[in-house]
């Protein structure tokens, strides 16, 4: 018998079938709520495991790194003492900037206006680079606003739902954020690349970066303020051959165990 | 009750996939639960079990990763169709352990090829907001398979062991008159 008379072609046939309307079905918007409750589902057993298995890896990785968490623990102190100096200019200059806001007449406002949300999944496998959080129209969201957590970029929103919206994480390689070293201004485009990785590229060959540097979104996008925390500057990709400056950014941020972001409106 | 047990062990497989490995930081090496699970399901089971763990598991995956629908479904139904539709019928009546290598190799390739396909044809055609990149997925390839050739036997025999359960505890079908 030819295989398309089967009852297993058949099967996959209706399938196929069925599929096809679920992806229209999608595209219409009107499986959100079927998705919102499907992502709802595994979320209390991922919990659990994520319970069990977070202590084990810290116990392991640990143990591990003992060695190097010694010499990290004085390069850290050093670098305390350095930032406690800077400090203390920072809240001379603070003072001055309030004194002066206030002689001109300046009224403190909050730059960002940002909506708290839930992270319903996060791609766990960098396939899709995919965030989907539990807010949509009915919150304001928009497709281009930055996604944002513990005050460091991590995404911008691609898809927006009624209940529901997608972000696509700036590990992506499909993501590219406009981006200023904070100290001088030195600005570039923000990438992802292949593991999680970030880079800072298309920045000029004369631009002085140095290790350290931190990166902020330059503003350029005006769904994306300016000015929003991403990383710091890693070490450089680039020959000196190359027309532009590339160097990798270190994120604090842990993209695949996301719980709670904002959404800077 | 079966399907509930079926529906039960899809979400876990779904938790555990999106939880222990992304707590892990495992990179690539990153196994399919759900697609050694249709596998197996497909070679223990005589029947279309396997429809049910890929269409319900598949979708709740393509949700999960924010992917449209599909992305994970049609490839996850096709290994079961292939499994038990051509290699179980047509070409080899006794599966062996090559067999089933050669199966894992296969179904990993065939994932990989078709969300770069779909998921990137849904995007230039504007179904879908996502797209994937093709050097990602093929870097990433290696690492797969090899993770799901580690994961394939533990799996089977998980799933072997639920087809026993399932037959010691099944309802009986004989009636007496």
């Amino acid at each position: 018998m030819r295989f398309i008379y089967t009852k297993t072609f058949l099967v996959f046939a209706t399938v196929l079938v069925v599929i096809f309307g679920l992806l229209i079905m999608q595209a219409k918007g009107w499986l959100q709520p079927v998705e919102y409750a499907v992502l709802q589902a595994p979320r209390p057993i991922a919990a659990t495991f994520r319970t069990v298995v977070s202590p084990i890896k810290t116990i392991v990785t640990t143990l591990a790194s003992l060695r190097g968490l010694v010499a990290e623990n004085g390069e850290l102190k050093a670098r305390m003492a350095e930032l406690q100096l800077k400090q203390v200019e920072y809240d001379k200059l603070a003072g001055e900037n309030e004194l002066l806001k206030n002689e001109l007449g300046f009224v403190d406002s909050t730059e960002l206006n940002l909506s708290p949300c839930t992270v319903l999944s996060v791609d766990p496998q960098d396939l899709s680079d995919a965030l989907i959080i539990n807010c949509g129209e009915s919150q304001g969201i928009k497709v281009g606003q930055a996604v944002i957590s513990n005050g460091f970029l991590v995404g911008k929103i691609i898809y927006v739902g009624n209940i529901t919206s997608t972000a696509l994480l700036i590990t992506s390689p499909q993501s590219s954020v406009d981006a200023k070293i904070s100290r001088n201004n030195t600005e570039g485009v923000l990438k992802g690349s292949f593991g999680s990785g970030i880079v800072f590229d298309l920045v000029s060959q004369n631009a002085e970066v140095e290790t350290t540097d931190l990166l902020v979104t330059a503003g350029i996008n005006d769904r994306i303020p300016a000015g929003i925390l991403i990383g710091e500057v890693g070490q450089v990709l680039s020959g000196n051959n190359d027309l532009f400056k590339k160097m990798s950014i270190f994120s604090p941020v842990r993209f695949k165990t996301l719980q709670y972001v904002f959404i800077a409106q | 009750m079966k399907y509930l047990i079926y529906a039960i062990v899809v979400i876990c497989l779904a938790a555990l996939e999106s939880s222990v490995f992304a707590v892990l930081g495992t990179g690539s090496f990153y196994p399919s639960f759900l697609l050694l699970a249709v596998i197996s399901v497909a070679l223990a089971f005589d029947n279309y079990d396997y429809v049910f763990f890929g269409l319900v598991g598949g979708v709740l995956f393509d949700i999960l990763y924010g992917l449209p629908v599909g992305s994970f479904t049609i490839p996850l139904i096709a290994c079961g169709v292939l499994v038990t539709g051509v290699i179980r019928k047509i070409l080899f009546t006794d599966i062996n352990w090559q067999h089933f290598i050669l199966i894992v190799i296969f179904a990993t390739l065939l994932i990989h090829l078709w969300l770069g396909f779909y998921v990137n044809l849904l995007s230039i055609t504007e179904w879908s907001a996502i797209t994937l990149n093709w050097m990602q997925l093929l870097k990433k390839l290696p690492w797969s398979i090899a993770a799901n050739l580690i994961f394939a036997y533990p799996v089977f025999v998980s799933v072997e062991k639920l087809a026993e359960w399932n037959q010691r505890f099944g309802r009986n079908n004989i009636r007496l008159k």
